[in-house]
């Protein structure tokens, strides 16, 4: 659920690590270049000290070291992005298909699709505030169904239903796209995600002939 | 006729060394197998490399049509797929096929024929590849060629047969010389070469090759069951067949990134010891650290399918972090074996330092996507085609820029140009960075791969503008490579026997080689070490030191002789990290001193 | 302590050929009990709807198989020379032999040729090279064996 949350502590850690590890790096290459340097104005041999079984231990220390605390990271936000979800508000069927999309509320007939030609782009639209269970699977080939905003994706597969819960928090307008290689038009593959304060989700499902007492109750 | 290895043939008995079209495609030589091999991936090379150019340039701008939809998609899965399958992979592998044998002193490459087979079905399954263009429709389900997008109801024709049909054909090809290789150093080395005596490059492809024979059989599997998935397509529907194959893919597909890294490794220890003057740091830490990293990347593959809802995604989180454990070790070996040498910076030497930056990079990237919550975003996006370019390209191909720059004369018995090598250096380093750091701010940004454009709102304009721009330097960095070539060839600057003060037996015979390694001329020098003609250098060293200190010790062991007889294979006499730093001219000095008497004096 | 490592350190030999291929394949076991291990404690899946077969018992029968064949193959290569230490020699291959192998290769492009363009009839016709490349191997065999 909180992908946006897990995605941005990880990146920045990993980021800060990476930045370190690259600096350090770089450092010891131009130290090497400057002694390297110095040996040559001064005419010395270079040192010929071939190992160190102990210094080699301690770094495989460090090393071993930062790989732990990593993993531990790793498998603390993964746990933090499908803890174990108090049941959710509503559902919402997404259907990928050579190359478009079709949103679906279960419990209405509320349907959501097209053809995503031209830019014309289905939109999904959802509520703030609540749990929203997505059941995502293909009608043909494998897609990938992406929303870059909520740092989360998860592939389409025919046959298969890939089931994830996400809450958002803030209205908005934001992109998503096809993530699998999927053929011709998988360029063209977008949609777009509405985000709307509760009751004006509920205003626009009862507009199109669904009621968000019945999208309650098909969970 | 049996001969025993340590006493190899007299130069002039030998057949097999003649020239002619027919004499190398149908050779047993390993020296000549290897180049053809490496020809025909380099000539592929620039083919994908023009393509590649061409997707740039549609993807400069927004909503371009240089190339239509179908044909972009043609472009990409071949560019992806013949560099991976054809270009890279079998570089790796060659690169141990033309070395090995001389690295640990045998007169031949364990069952030749075999070797050239390989050759053969590498060179079959790039035609198969690219006859694919020529088909309507053509290839184009991506390089990973997922069910059931590579059916035959999704993707009809002959096109993707032929991708399929080239694909199984170069892994197998490949295959088979990653055995021979295995095979080579495990069993044909020289007397005193013991395995703690091969050279760093001889236990990078040890781990290749492990690598080779135990994960690409998955992929001619996988190849298989794409072929019957044509035949009969709803056989193939169920998430079993669909998931499955993508298990089995990627079960070859990741080993296969680190078969195009491996090698690369060695090639960059190699020119770094050499061209600092000190032996590698930490030699068995290096070997012990490669054999863990070789069994680590058979238990990432799971990470490609983070995103899939149906892996088990903290093993595979927990194995890809891991890795960094084993990648650290040789960077210690890299840094330590830096900070101890008295540097000379030729080409081969800036590409290889070069190679253990920029790979970091891609390195780092990589620990960054191996968590789940990272990768969830990430995955499939540009951010993930920064990673992998940056590790293969910006990295692994630098360490085999170093190679090749170190090893060509060896090869061909000519340097090539230094000063147009360092131009090709600093383009392709202008190159590689401008067109792939901005792939990780687009990926970040939320740009999926493999699409034939994008919307202009989308603010991915001025990054990709940036890339291709970028890809211009690279596009003339490899005209000045082809240059260099060329003009090295004609030019025909002689090289000795040990052209840069090198360490290891392939120095110690001619350039190029005789066609069983060694001979009577070029003997296999006594074994004591990693680096054998370091030691004996050093040897001498010690005794001119203790003739010329007077101090009535006798040069034992014929010890004069021996270093007379073998006065070209020596690192020059002034030693190899002695070298006053290049003039900025173009070959390292001191080489002049120790022409062989074959090879006309050095003209400058 | 440091000390007793370091003298353990020198008495595993794992850099003989076996040895090499002992501890690949024991750290690839190694990593299998752990694959194993994860998939059968982590089943309550991340995501739902998880198979677990394609999710877990797939991959272990992959990967255990993978080190298997290596080993396969590595004994049979080890039986091979075991028991022909001349083989140990420097023999060329003869020139017939070479070309039973370029034939072999232009059989198996024409098979897979096969497969692409002309259905599984074409395919057929990659049995004359095949049966070339196999008629060239027994000649150079008896030849050699003549000499």
């Amino acid at each position: 659920m909180p992908f946006r949350g897990a995605f941005s502590v990880l990146f920045q850690q990993n980021t800060i690590i990476a930045e370190v590890v690259f600096g350090l790096v770089l450092a010891m290459t131009a130290v090497a270049v400057a002694m390297s340097w110095h040996r040559k104005r001064h005419g010395t041999e270079p040192s010929r000290k071939e190992k160190s079984f102990r210094m080699e231990l301690s770094y495989i220390g460090g090393l071993l070291g930062v790989a732990c605390f990593l993993i531990v990271s790793s498998f603390v936000q993964n746990a933090r992005d499908f803890p174990d979800a108090p049941d959710p508000a509503m559902q919402v069927q997404v259907t990928a298909y050579q190359w478009c999309w079709q949103f679906s509320y279960p419990g209405t007939r509320v349907i959501a699709g097209g053809q995503c030609e031209g830019g014309k782009l289905p939109t999904l639209v959802l509520p703030t505030g609540r749990t929203i269970r997505f059941d995502v699977t293909s009608r043909d080939v494998v897609h990938g169904f992406w929303i870059p905003y909520l740092k989360f994706k998860i592939y389409a597969y025919p046959g298969h239903v890939n089931t994830f819960d996400a809450t958002f928090y803030h209205p908005g307008r934001h992109i998503g796209r096809c993530a699998v290689y999927c053929g011709l038009l998988h360029y063209e593959m977008d949609f777009n995600v509405q985000l709307l304060p509760p009751a004006q989700f509920d205003r626009w499902l009862r507009a199109r002939g669904g009621s968000p007492a019945a999208l309650r109750r098909a969970v | 006729m049996t001969t025993r290895i340590s006493r190899p043939l007299p130069q002039r008995q030998v057949p097999g060394d003649r020239a002619g079209l027919g004499e190398w495609l149908l050779s047993t030589d390993h020296k000549r197998i290897g180049l053809m091999t490496m020809t025909v991936s380099l000539v592929l090379l620039y083919f994908n490399g023009s393509l590649a150019l061409t997707i740039r340039a549609q993807l400069a701008q927004p909503g371009q049509s240089i190339l239509s939809p179908q044909m972009y998609n043609q472009f990409f899965t071949e560019h992806g797929s013949g560099m991976i399958f054809t270009v890279i992979t079998p570089i790796s592998v060659a690169l141990g096929v033309y070395l090995i044998p001389l690295m640990v002193g045998a007169p031949r490459i364990a069952a030749p024929r075999i070797t050239l087979l390989g050759f053969w079905f590498i060179a079959f399954g790039a035609l198969c590849l690219i006859w694919g263009f020529l088909t309507p429709g053509g290839a184009d389900a991506g390089w990973w060629s997922y069910l059931p997008l590579s059916n035959s109801i999704y993707s009809g024709g002959p096109g993707e047969d032929l991708w399929i049909a080239g694909v199984f054909l170069s892994t197998a090809g490949t295959l088979m010389q990653g055995w021979t290789v295995l095979w080579t150093i495990l069993r044909l080395r020289a007397p005193g070469m013991t395995l703690m005596h091969i050279p760093v490059f001889a236990w990078t492809q040890i781990a290749n090759c492990l690598l080779v024979i135990a994960a690409f059989p998955a992929q001619l599997a996988a190849m298989a069951i794409l072929a019957l998935a044509r035949v009969d397509p709803q056989a193939f529907h169920s998430n079993f067949w669909v998931f499955g194959y993508q298990q089995l893919f990627w079960f070859y597909g990741h080993p296969v990134v680190y078969v195009m890294f491996f090698p690369f490794v060695g090639c960059a220890a190699e020119c770094l010891q050499v061209f600092s003057g000190v032996r590698w740091f930490g030699y068995s830490a290096t070997a012990i650290a490669l054999l863990v990293f070789s069994t680590g990347s058979m238990a990432v593959w799971g990470h490609h399918l983070f995103a899939s809802g149906q892996q088990v995604n903290d093993y595979f989180s927990l194995t890809s972090i891991g890795l960094l454990v084993p990648a650290g070790i040789e960077y210690f070996g890299f840094l330590a074996t830096m900070v101890q040498g008295r540097h000379r910076y030729t080409t081969a030497m800036l590409f290889a330092i070069t190679f253990f930056l920029q790979f970091l990079i891609g390195g780092l990237t990589g620990i960054l996507v191996a968590s789940p919550a990272i990768d969830y975003h990430l995955n499939n996006s540009y951010f993930i085609l920064g990673h992998f370019h940056y590790t293969i390209f910006a990295g692994s191909f630098f360490g085999f820029m170093a190679g090749f720059y170190f090893w060509f004369p060896k090869a061909t018995g000519f340097y090539l140009s230094e000063a147009i090598g360092k131009v090709h250096f600093v383009l392709m380093v202008i190159g590689t960075n401008v067109t792939f750091i901005p792939f990780f701010i687009l990926g970040y940004i939320g740009m999926p791969r493999q699409i034939a454009s994008y919307p202009a709102g989308a603010g991915f304009t001025t990054l990709n503008l940036i890339s291709s721009i970028g890809a211009g330097f690279l596009g003339l960095a490899f005209l000045v490579f082809a240059y260099n070539v060329y003009i090295s060839l004609r030019r025909k600057a002689p090289a000795a026997a040990n052209a840069w003060g090198g360490f290891t037996l392939e120095w110690a015979t001619s350039s190029p080689p005789p066609r069983f390694n060694f001979n009577l001329q070029y003997p296999i020098p006594k074994i004591t070490s990693f680096a054998p003609l370091l030691d004996l250098w050093e040897r001498q060293r010690d005794r001119a030191k203790a003739a010329s200190l007077g101090d009535g010790r006798t040069l034992g062991e014929g010890g004069e002789g021996e270093a007379a007889a073998l006065g070209e294979q020596l690192p020059p006499p002034d030693g190899p990290a002695a070298h006053p730093p290049g003039r900025g001219g173009e070959h390292p000095p001191g080489v002049g001193q120790e022409q062989s008497p074959r090879t006309p004096p050095r003209q400058e | 302590m440091l000390k007793r490592l370091n003298a353990m350190r020198k008495r595993v030999h794992i850099t003989t050929p076996a040895g090499i291929l002992v501890f690949w394949g024991v750290t690839n076991a190694l990593a299998v009990v752990l694959l194993a291990g994860i998939f059968l404690a982590d089943f309550t899946p991340d995501f739902q709807d998880k198979d677990p077969f394609v999710s877990g018992y797939l991959i272990i029968i992959i990967y255990g198989s993978a080190a298997v064949f290596v080993f396969l193959v590595s004994l049979i290569v080890w039986l091979i020379r075991h028991r022909d230490p001349y083989l140990r020699g420097l023999r060329e291959p003869p020139g017939m032999a070479v070309g039973a192998t370029v034939t072999f290769a232009i059989g198996a492009l024409v098979f897979w040729l096969g497969l692409a363009f002309g259905g599984r009839w074409m395919s057929v016709l990659a049995a004359v090279p095949f049966v070339v490349a196999g008629a060239l191997e027994l000649f150079a065999f008896f030849q050699k064996a003549r000499a």
